[in-house]
């Protein structure tokens, strides 16, 4: 059977765990442990390996959501997970000190496979934190020559991160749900 | 036919209805009515219920009529209606008495019942049957999706049907003129506030709106139900007035207080029900400039698909219908709002289409995507 996947990414807390665990079908395997380094100062728990939940479809298909940890000194795992993957969730806090610092980091580090796969980012705790804005992090996009769906997301919230990955998909084929019309023009 | 009729719920659209009036009918339904009805979305239900004392009620009913012509409506009124109105629906007096309403509804199931007898005609001419292609699947997951969206509502797209392009009157009733609705005060006042770098008061027959300085935020003391009525109605803004105020910093979180691009998208909504902007080509290809911020946004139906479309390649509002087999005015809709907040632009100058990016390659996991889609909406 086929191995799908799509890969959640982004910096230490940003959401990557919360938002697997609301879109998993099963409880995610979770590989959180005590933060001992500067991860301390942003949060108690960090994924030190990977997460991981799945999406079931019908039959015994399975999508297999991956979340990377976001310590850089594991970005060498990356790219092993995003390879053969559907698309990137790429989620950035407005949280954090430098988000744009972020963002950009990590378009970096996925460029090859965002321009061959699915992209979406998604904002949290931009309810908290205003700045950036929408328009900056789009501003920011379309310097790399990105046209991306940006959201503001909770990522605790099902529907948000559920949104996140239709656009992904819709993204790589707009006339889903209705092919025959889409692919005769 | 008849048996598996009475023992099911019958489904009823509550059109022109807010939340309040919507739980008094679910309600009635499960209690007094035993589950004899269920309140469904617009396209699945078998029959409508119209308040007749709401706004706009009689063009709202005729709108139905012409969008689901074999679907009966129980309309309720405190006054009595016209034979000439009632026009073969089952009408109710206000306030509604049970044993009235349980007899409304068997009344609305024969009339099911009748539309849905087999036809002699049809019987021995089937491939006359003029059904519309099946564009898009009608399966478990392509409901809930519609659900997930609460897109459905009337009052977001309307319920026009598609019109011609080539019969002039038909023509113009696909348009609408935002700077006649609140929808274009709001939009000045955005603008008032940019250049200003103010507060702006904006004060007519609706409660009053007040815009941050920034033109993020907006407060709003009221809610959707009461503001509607301001919203669709054009020609309210005659004697409205805005003014730069002297006025703390306003923050979400404080009373009424919403995001502005979150607001001006339901106006837009409002206002526009299913139409276009004035001036905009049915024909000229729409450029989005980015994708809206859809969840935070009124989820209309087809959006992230008309969003995903434009922003591979722009095409135009009609092409755009056709391509993903949506009603027109759920294209018209959806870019009457993107264009609200700058977001969509028809590209009426030539140089404008030179901007056009390429459509991207096709995919090759098209089944695979389409399950995945199907179960993130039949979830939600």
């Amino acid at each position: 059977m086929a191995h799908h996947k799509i890969i959640f990414s982004g910096p230490v807390g940003a959401g990557k765990t919360t938002a697997i665990t609301a879109l998993s079908d099963v409880p995610p395997i979770e590989t959180e442990a005590t933060a001992s380094d500067h991860t301390r100062q942003t949060k108690d728990k960090t994924t030190v390996a990977l997460d991981y939940g799945v999406l079931k479809l019908d039959g015994s298909e399975r999508i297999h959501l991956y979340g990377t940890p976001g310590q850089e000194r594991f970005d060498f795992m990356w790219e092993i997970l995003s390879e053969g993957a559907i698309g990137l969730v790429l989620l950035i806090s407005n949280a954090r000190p430098e988000p744009l610092a972020d963002l950009r980091q990590f378009l970096e580090a996925f460029r090859p496979f965002i321009d061959q796969a699915g992209f979406v980012l998604g904002i949290t705790r931009s309810d908290s934190h205003r700045a950036p804005d929408l328009h900056t992090y789009r501003q920011h996009l379309a310097q790399a020559g990105l046209k991306a769906p940006v959201f503001e997301v909770d990522a605790r919230q099902r529907r948000d991160v559920a949104l996140m990955v239709e656009a992904l998909l819709l993204s790589l084929d707009p006339g889903l749900e209705v092919p025959a019309a889409l692919s005769a023009s | 036919m008849s048996a598996q009729l009475e023992r099911r719920a019958l489904r009823l659209a509550a059109i022109g209805m807010d939340e309040r009036q919507c739980n008094t009918l679910r309600l009635m339904c499960q209690g007094p009515c035993h589950n004899a009805c269920a309140l469904v979305n617009e396209i699945e239900a078998e029959a409508s219920v119209l308040d007749m004392d709401g706004y706009q009620a009689t063009s709202r009913l005729a709108e139905l009529r012409q969008a689901y012509p074999e679907r009966p409506a129980l309309l309720l009124s405190l006054r009595p209606l016209s034979e000439e109105l009632r026009a073969g629906d089952v009408y109710v007096s206000k306030p509604v008495r049970i044993e009235e309403f349980k007899q409304a509804l068997a009344e609305l199931r024969r009339i099911r019942q009748t539309a849905a007898a087999p036809r002699p005609e049809r019987i021995e001419h089937p491939v006359s049957r003029n059904f519309q292609p099946l564009t898009t699947p009608a399966n478990g997951a392509h409901r809930a999706a519609r659900l997930m969206d609460g897109a459905l509502d009337h009052a977001y797209v309307g319920s026009a049907p598609d019109i011609d392009p080539g019969v002039p009157a038909q023509l113009e009733k696909a348009y609408y003129d935002p700077d006649r609705y609140l929808q274009g005060i709001v939009a000045r006042a955005r603008e008032m506030a940019r250049a200003q770098r103010c507060n702006v008061l904006i004060r007519g027959a609706w409660p009053a709106l007040t815009l941050s300085a920034d033109a993020t935020l907006v407060q709003v003391l009221e809610t959707d139900s009461h503001l509607r009525p301001y919203c669709v109605q054009p020609d309210v803004v005659g004697g409205a007035s805005l003014d730069c105020i002297d006025a703390p910093p306003m923050q979400l979180g404080q009373p009424g207080v919403v995001s502005l691009d979150v607001f001006l998208w339901k106006l837009a909504l409002f206002a526009a029900r299913g139409r276009l902007p004035r001036n905009t080509s049915l024909d000229a290809p729409v450029l989005l400039r980015h994708w809206p911020n859809f969840t935070r946004l009124t989820l209309t139906p087809g959006a992230l698909n008309i969003a995903a479309l434009w922003a591979a390649r722009p095409h135009s509002p009609l092409r755009t219908a056709q391509l993903l087999g949506l009603p027109q005015r759920h294209v018209f809709a959806f870019y009457s709002a993107a264009h609200a907040l700058d977001l969509a632009v028809s590209m009426q100058r030539s140089a404008d289409r030179m901007l056009a990016p390429e459509t991207p390659p096709p995919m090759p996991h098209q089944g695979l995507l389409r399950r995945i889609l199907g179960k993130l909406r039949i979830k939600q």
